[in-house]
């Protein structure tokens, strides 16, 4: 894989690269230098060399010692030419003169003698021989016998220049032997130069050489190591269990290890060359073109998303598989390529969708599950109202002590019945996240006082005595969900009651110092906890006493059930228990002081029975309600409160009865056969001349929020969840009432509203236009509440309020601003409830008018 | 005696006497060069020897001071005119300086017979009247001892032999 064999070491061959080219540099100049410095310096050392051939010392010895020679035969011709007895020779005399002069010149012309010169004493020996010289010219060149009586003087001056000479002669030894021994030195130097310069040369030669070897072996070792990481990575290639294919940029594949033979099918002689669409289909270009895919395109379709894709791959069979390619690009010695390993995930992809399918089944079920106990609940709180409605109404009436024993034995094993059944809807409905807390306001204390008292008879039956000690004084509303709150309480001092005999329970509450948390903490003398139990109580269906014989009863899920609670509303929980010694159980709730503002009262409990007050007419109540004991119930309760109560069973009957009487309010069930509580009342509504504006309360099981407001929204003015007790009646009523109620006292401003009117207009004038207005009013708000949708008559509504004002109707105009107000607020129950308010109040007032 | 006697030995003595005394003129003046050692022996004048090839060149030498330009002929004429080619020569100075070098070397180029130095002639104390000079700033081969050596000034007789 030669592709693959290569690395790229460019940021080491940087620094490498620049530290050799200057050692380089550094030595090419030396060497330059060197081989120059030979080339001059032999140069001058062969000069040298030369010059020193030339040997003029040695002549120049010759010279000065021949000049010797010939002064001295001189002196022999002067001497023979003296001796001789007539016919003397005074040829040779002057021809051994001549000799002598010429040479005298060579002495003292010849730039060879200049060094001898230079020296002052031969200098003047020089120009003495010269003087005498010159002085015996004239004698030797004149007559020849005036030169022969001249010939003793020539001889004394001769002997002179010879002593003169001989000097001449020594001072030349010394001085050539000197410019000898320079000469040689000067040479000596010059080849001590040339040897220095021929050294420095082979010196870098060397330096050369060895870096040559050095880099060859650096090559060497290099080649090895790129030969063994060649191999290594062979080998990962090769043992790779993933295919491992390398192509050129066109596509073409120019490598395929074992793995890929494997996984494709592919033998690697079959595959080399050929375009990578053979092995990923979806990477052959829009022309199938059979050898090359644009580059750019397959570049696109690999490295995408950091070069990890999932494709089809392609079998030699045939088969498509999903295959995950993970593709990366190389430079290679030919250029870019492609470097992809590619692993085939058909397993993967499998088992993927196995778990999802698992998955879906096992939600699925659960959600199943869910249902079925949600359905199951559900069903069974119809029968448990039944039930419970009966005990209430019996237990109202006159019963001796024994009845009355077993009917409190019933309310109470039936109210721990439905508790059982909420229990489990709320299991259900928190695993299926369909569980919403509300924030009202409500008081903490006022709860915790009320469980007391409820529960006061249980604690007092095992020998336990309750108190509750409020520590923060200032506690008075919280903004929370006060049915939530109340069940976590009931739970905690339940169960204290439950394990504890003969003790002390007390409850405490306190706002904690950051402003927004409430801490209750449930203190018993019971029986304890054991340490490593503390956490698993809170889990679900763990009591402490499993056993048959059971000195407690429970399923269980209690704390299960409060714990969730807690968590749910942002809270913590917690338990501090000594076996033996007792238990505290603790938790924590956000709940910060509410501001005061009246429109969010939760129901409250204690709301007196008779709230209707005995100076008015009874309210005429329609109940609708298919369910015969609920029928019987709700209308014993009905009556108890001081109603009049028709019964129907079924929407029809309801339609009819609304037809022809007019009833202050109808409390319709929802879920009834043949025509249900929302049909009926869209129909009552549109349809019923007396009943259009009357308000109808459902009645119904579905208790979630969203099912309250949908209810509202079809036009109920409230709504009921059964199962329906007497209070939550009495509650509902009083408000209808009290809108009623208020009808009446507007009747008592209006007359001086009417006053004021009569003196304007006259008492007749008055009259009859207030009794226009009226009509008016009252026509335009049964158009209204004939409409299924009130969100556009404002309008309409703002005049009614003018007209009301001008007559001086001032209830009604009060009553028709709150119309709009709820108009405006997409409040649509609240509207209708106002107008129809309004509508009685008019009746009554045209009656009062009329009167 | 007779009239004719005295004159025809007057004469003789004469032409012997001239003959002798100044050398084999032959209008060549004084001789100044003597070859022996060839067939016959040969004498040479100024003019004769100006009568063959001349050079001219200039040059420094190291027996002189300053640049010297000499006249003459060429060693190599000389010997061709006497039928040289093979050889010694053995040249030799009027103060019985001798020197002996190869024929084969005479003949190269180089040595010129000079008879004047800076257009005037040599006398005997001049280093005349014949000296043999090179060019030697021409070339460091004549600056060499041999050379030197072969620089024979006042010049009178050549000699040939054979190796």
């Amino acid at each position: 894989m030669g592709y693959l064999g290569q690395r790229s070491r460019q940021a080491d061959k940087g620094a490498v690269l620049r530290w050799r080219s200057i050692i380089g540099i550094i030595v090419l100049v030396g060497v330059i230098i060197s081989a120059a410095g030979t080339w001059r310096v032999g140069f001058d050392a062969r000069r040298q060399i030369e010059a020193a051939a030339v040997a003029d010392g040695e002549s120049s010895q010759w010279t000065l010692a021949q000049a010797e020679v010939e002064v001295l035969r001189l002196q022999l011709a002067i001497s023979d030419a003296l001796n001789a007895q007539g016919g003397a020779d005074l040829a040779e005399v002057r021809r051994r003169f001549d000799v002598l002069y010429s040479r005298m010149n060579v002495i003292d012309r010849g730039q060879v003698f200049s060094a001898v010169r230079a020296i002052p004493d031969i200098d003047a020996a020089i120009r003495d021989v010269f003087a005498r010289l010159d002085m015996l010219i004239p004698l030797i060149d004149g007559p020849d016998d005036r030169l022969l009586t001249s010939l003793p003087r020539i001889d004394d001056e001769v002997t002179e220049v010879a002593a003169s000479l001989r000097q001449l002669a020594l001072g030349g030894v010394q001085a050539f032997a000197l410019q000898s021994v320079e000469r040689r030195e000067g040479v000596a130097t010059e080849l001590w130069e040339l040897a220095a310069f021929a050294a420095a040369l082979v010196v870098l030669v060397l330096v050369v050489l060895v870096a040559l070897l050095v880099q060859l072996i650096q090559t060497r070792r290099t080649q090895a190591e790129i030969a063994a990481a060649e191999d290594r990575l062979r080998a990962v290639v090769e043992t790779a269990i993933d295919a491992v294919v390398v192509m050129d940029l066109t596509g073409r594949v120019l490598d395929y290890n074992g793995a890929a033979e494997k996984i494709f099918g592919f033998a690697r002689a079959e595959i080399m060359g050929e375009p990578i669409g053979s092995l990923l289909p979806s990477t052959k270009s829009a022309q199938a073109e059979p050898t090359a895919t644009r580059p750019r395109e397959l570049m696109q379709s690999l490295l995408v998303g950091g070069g990890i894709v999932q494709l089809q791959g392609r079998r030699r069979s045939g088969h498509h598989f999903p295959v995950e390619v993970a593709t990366a690009t190389a430079q290679s010695t030919e250029g870019k390529v492609l470097v992809s390993f590619m692993r085939d995930i058909s397993d993967r992809v499998r088992a993927q969708r196995d778990l999802v399918d698992a998955r879906d089944r096992a939600l699925a079920g659960e959600k199943a599950k869910s249902d079925l106990l949600a359905v199951m609940s559900h069903e069974m709180r119809t029968p448990i109202n039944g039930i419970m409605g009966s005990l209430d109404v019996l237990g109202d009436t006159d019963l001796d002590d024994t009845q009355r024993r077993f009917v409190d034995a019933m309310q109470s094993s039936g109210g721990m019945l439905l508790r059982h059944v909420n229990t489990v809807l709320d299991i259900s409905r928190i695993d299926a996240d369909s569980f919403e807390i509300s924030h009202s306001a409500f008081s903490p204390r006022r709860i915790v006082e009320d469980v007391v008292r409820s529960l006061e008879v249980q604690a007092a039956a095992r020998g336990n005595t309750l108190s509750i000690h409020v520590l923060s004084p200032e506690l008075g509303e919280c903004l929370g969900d006060a049915a939530r709150f109340e069940r976590i309480i009931v739970n905690l001092v339940g169960n204290a009651i439950k394990f504890t005999e003969d003790g002390r329970i007390s409850i405490e509450i306190e706002r904690l110092p950051d402003g927004d948390s409430v801490e209750m903490r449930i203190a018993d003398t019971g029986i304890g906890i054991a340490e490593e139990d503390q956490e698993r109580v809170f889990s679900e269906f763990v009591t402490l006493d499993p056993s048959y014989a059971r000195s407690v009863d429970g399923t269980g899920l209690g704390l299960a059930i409060v714990r969730r609670l807690v968590r749910i509303m942002g809270g913590e929980i917690g338990v501090e228990s000594e076996p033996g010694e007792g238990s505290v159980f603790w938790f924590r709730l956000p709940l910060p002081a509410a501001d005061g503002s009246e429109e969010h009262r939760a129901a409250r409990r204690d709301i007196p029975t008779d709230v209707l007050g005995q100076d008015r007419p009874p309210l005429q109540v329609l109940l609708v309600e298919d369910n015969e004991i609920n029928r019987l119930v709700a209308g014993e309760m009905l009556r108890g409160l001081g109603c009049v109560v028709t019964e129907v069973s079924d929407g029809v009957s309801a339609l009819r009865s609304a037809a022809c009487q007019r009833f202050d309010v109808i409390l319709m069930d929802i879920s009834m056969p043949r025509m249900n509580g929302l049909d009926a009342t869209a129909t009552i509504r549109a349809e019923s001349a007396v009943n259009a504006g009357t308000p109808i309360i459902a009645m119904t099981a579905h208790a979630q929020p969203e099912d309250i407001a949908y209810f509202k929204a079809k036009g109920m003015a409230d709504v009921i969840v059964k199962p329906v007790s007497k209070q939550l009646l009495a509650s509902v009523l009083s408000r209808i009432a009290s809108c009623l109620k208020s009808a009446k006292s507007a009747a008592t401003s209006e007359t001086d509203a009417r006053a004021d009117l009569d003196a304007t207009l006259g008492q007749s004038e008055a009259a009859r236009i207030s009794h226009r207005a009226i009509a008016e009013i009252r026509s335009s708000i049964e158009t209204l509440m004939k409409k299924e949708d009130l969100s556009d008559i404002s309008g309409r509504l703002h005049h009614l309020i003018g007209l009301a004002a001008v007559v001086g109707l001032t209830e009604a105009r009060t009553g028709l601003i709150a119309a709009q107000t709820a108009v405006k607020s997409a409040d649509a129950a609240a509207a209708r409830a106002h107008l129809s308010c309004v509508d009685q109040t008019l009746a009554e007032a045209s009656e009062v008018y009329q009167a | 005696m007779s009239f004719w006697n005295y004159k025809s030995f007057l004469a003789a003595v004469a032409v012997i006497g001239l003959a002798s005394g100044a050398g084999a003129q032959d209008d060549g003046g004084p001789v100044v060069l003597t070859v022996t050692g060839l067939a016959e022996e040969h004498s040479f004048g100024i003019d004769d020897l100006r009568a063959l090839e001349t050079e001219v060149f200039s040059t420094t030498t190291i027996w002189t001071s300053g640049v010297q330009e000499f006249t003459g002929v060429p060693l190599a004429a000389l010997l061709e005119a006497l039928g040289v080619t093979e050889g010694e020569m053995i040249a030799t100075a009027v103060n019985d300086y001798s020197v002996t070098f190869p024929v084969s070397e005479a003949l190269a180029d180089g040595p010129v017979v000079a008879y004047l130095r800076n257009g005037e002639p040599m006398s005997v104390r001049d280093k005349g009247p014949l000296w043999i000079v090179y060019p030697y700033d021409a070339s460091e081969d004549f600056q060499s001892e041999i050379v030197h050596s072969r620089s024979i000034w006042q010049l009178n007789r050549i000699a040939f032999r054979a190796e």
